[in-house]
């Protein structure tokens, strides 16, 4: 379980890294590193403890277990980053179109 | 048409809803296990393809029959159905190929569904490359909607006939002989929310690309008046 909320973490901290940067293209990358950076750490923190080193034999259930929580954490993360992307562009179209003149030439911001 | 768009973003809430459901909710397959969860991703994915192919075959005819809509032609709708039914049909086939790899043991065995879809995919790839190759938009429009009526009048033929004609690795298909979903209530409703918010991710994607078209046409036009 712990390593699924690393892998959420990173994957959501890497995700809002791209957004910042598509949203924000003329700020230095430094900001994005800021982001980044902790979120790398969270791996890097990581220490092997005993117990991770042998499963127990009743482990297999709780083993197929994390990696079920594993790739919907990864699917979910992957469907925010889509699901953002979208809403930025829905957002981006709807500007547009409250910008366009309409027929009569009204209408322009 | 607002409360349509405002409807649309329902797809925030409906795709993770679908994803929590297919890992959390749903039990996994008697034989299968977990791998089966892909079950709820890999039908809906396909059935999104077909209804973007059919929706625009259908767009198509009405861009044929002469039915004309502002801002923006039907056969450019047309298009971005069709463009949105590939995408989808790629995504089918990498899940399904996924699949077929746990189940089977190889991703690909030219089991007659797979077969079905590598020539839907064919005769798709044969459109794009049409559409790419005309530039008289008129000429584009009016052949590029022919090819799609036909292309859509192949499809009840792959995808139901074929695959109950020849013996088939795939599990028998959902519309079977004794009109019967065999699946757990947890599963069937977990498919139901997958196959319709995957219907409505079509949908707004459709939507964004036709708005995107109406900017296009009126930068066009008011590019004409200016000049």
């Amino acid at each position: 379980m712990k390593r699924a909320i690393k892998i959420i973490t990173l994957c959501a901290l890497i995700t809002f890294t791209i957004f910042w940067q598509t949203m924000s293209p003329g700020r230095p990358s430094r900001s994005c590193c800021t982001i980044a950076v902790p979120g790398l750490s969270v791996f890097a923190q990581e220490t092997v403890t005993p117990s991770q080193v042998a499963l127990p034999d009743m482990g297999r259930t709780a083993e197929s277990s994390t990696v079920l929580y594993q790739v919907m954490a990864v699917v979910l993360v992957i469907w925010l980053g889509l699901g953002l992307f979208l809403f930025l562009i829905d957002r981006r179209i709807t500007r547009l179109e409250q910008s366009m003149p309409d027929k009569q030439g009204n209408g322009s911001k | 048409m607002k409360a349509v768009r405002i409807f649309l973003k329902i797809i925030y809430v409906a795709m993770p809803l679908t994803i929590v459901m297919a890992f959390l909710w749903a039990p996994p397959a008697a034989l299968l296990g977990d791998a089966s969860r892909i079950l709820y991703f890999h039908v809906p994915i396909a059935w999104v393809s077909f209804l973007a192919f059919v929706v625009s075959g259908i767009l198509s005819i009405l861009h044929l029959s002469g039915v004309k809509k502002q801002n923006g032609g039907l056969d450019e709708k047309a298009y971005h159905s069709a463009a949105i039914g590939f995408t989808f049909t790629i995504m089918t086939v990498i899940t399904g190929s996924i699949w077929a790899r746990i189940s089977w043991g190889t991703f690909w065995n030219w089991d007659p569904r797979e077969t079905s879809i590598v020539i839907i995919l064919l005769i798709y790839i044969a459109y794009f490359s049409l559409q790419g190759a005309l530039t008289d938009n008129e000429k584009r429009g009016r052949i590029g909607s022919t090819y799609l009526i036909l292309a859509m009048v192949t499809l009840p033929f792959f995808v139901f006939l074929v695959p109950r004609l020849y013996p088939s690795l795939h599990p028998d298909p959902i519309i079977n002989a004794d009109k019967k979903i065999y699946l757990d209530d947890h599963m069937k409703l977990t498919l139901i929310v997958g196959i319709l918010s995957f219907s409505i991710l079509y949908c707004y994607l459709f939507d964004l690309m036709n708005r995107i078209l109406v900017i296009r046409k009126k930068i066009e036009e008011y590019r004409e008046t200016s000049n």
